[in-house]
């Protein structure tokens, strides 16, 4: 449930926001409904890996792929699926981070 | 324990916010980048030419643009003012970032976006004025009833595009470089005209020519630096007839002046040569009886291209060609009854005076006896990531004063203490003139429309349908005595200052001329000794010019193919005069080191042709370069500033000279001999090829030395076009060297229903990933023309567009 929570709510503040949205709401989400150190930061690492990985893969095979690839390049990456594993792989650390950092607030709370 | 590992892991969170919502020197803040929804991922949105209808608040009627398959807009408005509103948003849709980018080039204002790096560059242009000058000539444009209305369309055409766009929908580079489009201003658009001013007025050799004569002496610098060139053919060819009455030219001084400031300045390089051809035939030299007229102008070649492609069409005007993206308008074009092109004129329009200041405040200067006060601008500089920089700039009557004692130059150009009088700094109405260009019917009109035309001044080459040819060196070139801006002046002294400028009436031009063409490509406007105007000591080299008259002398019932292959000849007038005198100092060469059999061989039986595979011309062109080290290199102090002979006076030297005592290798204690030179070079420049491209010189190729590149304005290396097979060298008609060439190839037959071709190296849109984006080059680099689609009418041959977008005023 609170991986759904997550995606959904994860992806549409993010899109109505910016990039930051995604973690703030795997913080708060993490401080409010998390039932465990597991739940909070795998749950929150996995559906950052899955929006991002997800949103970038779908532009990625959307359209011609060149300009990813030269992107990825640009970067010193060798090639825009490298680029898209390391986008997935930035969002679910930065979600995994907010989620363990929102559940250690709630456990505070919870003494 | 838990109080401990909340408090690090909240920190450590914040600090991965904080780090990825930051630039780290060279590397974007890789959070707005990297998000999958606004970031980069994003970019390829919008890539499709767009289609349907929009309603747009300013607009009075509705315009309707057709795209063609190659993403060229043809743009249909009833009213003038929408039409260039039209402009202004379809040139944001295709190129907001580079108009940005050049207008922050213009104004001084990189720093802002890329840090530091470019803060010299900024303070350079905020030096010379730019951004003033600019001022001036929006302020100049919005005098004119006609050029304010357009002025003001364009630029809100341009800001209706910037105004629907959210973070996601920013070009690709605002988001490499984490900024946003700021909004267009009319003094944007005079900025980007100031850019071209600059581009193709503000090469000058003044300080390095000073020093070079400060070591050489005066008859050297009347041997290698003097506009007395019997083998050039001008433009405006010898034997004609000038004006005599009228003309004053005003007198010179007695003794020459020298800067107290030359030399222990630091060294100089020589400016790339920005050259360009066009010409016309009359009716009595073509297959259709109708004139032909062809134009190719040489610029930096940069992605995105500096020109734009489009049809403008509302009911005074039906014109199509290139616009300077950022400007409103069609600069080099036709309509449905003439033809127009340009070259650059290339006449000395800048001079640097020394200036004496009453004390070490720069407040007070001296002039003509007096002591006249400067005004001074604070410039404040913003630098990204880093503190403000301010910074004064001192300007005197003559202008902006653009180093100072004990600064590193930015540009060597420049002397310490000494202002720039330039042409670029006075304002005049281009804006109104491209408006009449556009719409010009007849030569009459044409020459009606040049009048408010004075910088940079341009070889205008003209044809119309009624069979007129004809060519103007048009601009505001000023009266001077024969040298003067040749070096550095005294700033103190009214004779170093312009007094006039060349009558329009006086201006080199030519009209139907007996030989039945007109042509130019940068040299001398008119014969030295025949025009009465002293104009520039220097024109580009003769090579170029003299190839297009000799093939057009020859033309008889010329047709667009034959323009074709003029301008993509690649053969080297200059290898023909020279090299048979190089192989000649290497005919019994030998030497144990090196096989120099296969490539005398190689160099022997090569047709002078810059071919892109021609390995023999990379040899030959590292030769020369070799050689003039090997001849130079030992003239002047160590590490100094002395200007080079330009290439054809040298090629001619080494003929009429061989013997010249700049020959000799003066660090040696023996005497050298041309052919020991020629010998010594030779080898040396087999060497660097070697390096270059491979050991094997059975593999190598023209195009490999030629830095035939074409570059991302940011130059980043994915996005770059590299090895372009187009062959050419800056001596060739076909003029692509060093990233620098045809700009824009136009070929345009005057017939009753007027036919032309055309092509630039690029792509209407600047976005790399559109399919756009570079589409153009490979047809450009094959020499080829695209057919031009010239639209009758909105509902002319609906066949040949590919998408419709139609623009409403809004609540209409």
């Amino acid at each position: 449930m609170l991986f759904i929570l997550l995606m959904v709510l994860g992806f549409i503040s993010q899109y109505l926001l910016s990039w930051w949205a995604f973690p703030l709401v795997s913080f708060f989400l993490a401080l409010f409904l998390g039932k465990g150190w597991i739940d909070s930061t795998l749950h929150s690492f996995a559906a950052g890996v899955l929006v991002w990985g997800g949103l970038t893969f779908w532009s990625y095979s959307s359209y011609d792929t060149t300009f990813f690839d030269n992107f990825a390049n640009l970067l010193t990456l060798p090639s825009g699926l490298v680029l898209i594993m390391v986008t997935a792989l930035l969002g679910g650390l930065l979600s995994g981070l907010a989620g363990a950092a929102g559940f250690s607030v709630r456990a505070l709370q919870k003494k | 324990m838990s109080n401990i590992r909340a408090l690090l892991l909240l920190s450590l969170l914040i600090l991965a916010l904080w780090t990825l919502s930051r630039p780290w020197g060279s590397i974007p803040a890789l959070g707005a980048l990297l998000d999958p929804i606004h970031g980069i991922w994003s970019t390829p949105n919008g890539t499709e030419l767009p289609s349907g209808t929009l309603e747009l608040d300013g607009l009075q009627g509705s315009v309707v643009i057709r795209y063609d398959e190659r993403g060229v807009p043809h743009i249909f408005a009833e009213h003038n003012d929408d039409l260039y509103f039209a402009q202004g948003y379809v040139i944001a849709r295709d190129r907001l970032w580079q108009i940005d980018f050049a207008s922050r080039a213009a104004s001084g204002r990189l720093s802002e976006v890329l840090g530091e790096r470019t803060l010299e560059f900024d303070r350079y242009q905020r030096r010379i004025g730019m951004v003033t000058s600019a001022e001036k000539l929006a302020a100049e444009f919005d005098k004119n009833d006609t050029t304010r209305a357009l002025n003001a369309a364009f630029t809100a055409g341009i800001n209706a595009w910037i105004a629907q766009l959210s973070p996601a929908d920013y070009p690709f580079e605002f988001k490499l470089l984490g900024y946003a489009p700021e909004p267009w201003s009319t003094v944007k658009t005079a900025l980007m005209f100031m850019n071209i001013r600059q581009d193709l007025s503000s090469s000058s050799s003044e300080h390095r020519m000073a020093n070079t004569r400060l070591i050489k002496g005066d008859a050297f610098m009347d041997l290698f630096f003097s506009n007395q060139q019997d083998w050039v053919d001008p433009i405006i060819p010898r034997g004609t007839s000038w004006p005599k009455d009228g003309i004053s030219i005003p007198a010179a001084p007695e003794t020459s002046f020298v800067s107290r400031s030359l030399l222990g300045e630091p060294p100089f390089m020589p400016n790339p040569y920005n050259g360009s051809n066009n010409w016309a035939l009359h009716g009595s030299k073509t297959a259709s009886g109708r004139p032909l007229l062809a134009n190719d102008p040489h610029l930096n070649l940069t992605l995105p291209a500096i020109w734009y492609e489009m049809q403008l069409s509302s009911p005074d005007v039906n014109v199509y060609g290139v616009g300077l993206a950022g400007t409103p308008g069609v600069t080099i074009g036709f309509n449905e009854h003439v033809a127009w092109g340009l070259t650059n004129t290339g006449s000395d329009v800048l001079d640097w005076l020394e200036i004496t200041w009453k004390d070490s405040t720069r407040s007070e200067y001296l002039y003509d006896g007096e002591w006249l006060n400067a005004s001074v601008k604070t410039e404040v500089i913003k630098v990204k990531g880093k503190a403000d920089v301010v910074d004064q700039v001192y300007y005197t009557h003559h202008g902006p004063v653009a180093l100072y004692h004990g600064e590193k130059a930015f540009n060597v150009m420049s002397p310490p203490e000494h202002a720039m009088r330039w042409m670029a700094h006075d304002p005049s109405n281009e804006m109104l003139t491209i408006f009449k260009l556009n719409r010009a019917k007849n030569k009459a009109d044409i020459m009606e429309a040049i009048t408010t035309f004075r910088a940079p001044a341009q070889n205008l080459v003209y044809a119309t349908q009624d069979n007129d040819v004809g060519i103007i060196s048009n601009g505001a070139l000023p009266v001077k005595w024969e040298g003067q801006g040749k070096y550095p002046g005294d700033g103190s002294d009214p004779r170093y200052s312009w007094q006039s400028f060349i009558p329009r009436e006086h201006l080199p031009q030519i009209h139907n001329p007996a030989r039945g063409f007109v042509s130019s490509a940068n040299q001398h406007p008119a014969a030295p000794e025949e025009y009465p105007y002293y104009l520039d000591y220097a024109f580009a080299p003769f090579e170029r010019g003299m190839r297009i008259n000799q093939r057009l002398t020859t033309m008889t019932q010329a047709t667009p193919d034959s323009m074709f292959q003029l301008l993509k000849d690649s053969y080297s007038l200059h290898a023909e005069l020279i090299l048979p005198r190089m192989l000649e100092g290497i005919k019994d060469f030998n030497t144990d080191t090196l096989d120099v059999t296969f490539h005398k061989q190689k160099i022997q039986s090569w047709d002078y042709q810059l071919l892109a595979g021609r390995g023999a011309g990379a040899l030959f062109q590292r030769w020369w370069i070799e050689l003039n080290n090997a001849i130079w290199t030992d003239e002047y102090p160590e590490g100094a500033l002395f200007a080079t002979p330009q290439r054809d006076i040298m090629a001619k030297a080494l003929l009429m000279y061989p013997d010249g005592e700049w020959i000799d290798d003066k660090n040696t204690p023996q005497k050298e001999i041309l052919d020991e030179l020629l010998q010594r070079s030779f080898v040396k420049a087999i060497r660097y090829v070697e390096k270059q491209q491979s050991p094997d010189p059975s593999t190598w190729t023209w195009v490999k030395s030629q830095n035939a590149n074409i570059n991302h304005l940011l130059n980043l290396a994915p996005f770059n076009a590299t090895e372009v097979e187009a062959g050419g060298c800056a001596e060739c008609v076909n003029a692509f060297r060093n990233g620098n060439g045809p700009s824009w190839k136009m070929v345009v037959s005057l017939e009753d229903e007027v036919k032309a071709w055309g092509v630039y190296p690029g792509g209407q849109s600047g976005n790399p990933a559109s399919a756009y984006f570079k589409n153009n080059i490979p047809t450009w680099a094959s020499g080829q023309l695209h057919e031009l689609l010239f639209l009758k009418g909105i509902e002319d041959r609906p066949q040949t567009t590919v998408a419709t977008l139609t623009l409403k005023a809004k609540g209409k």
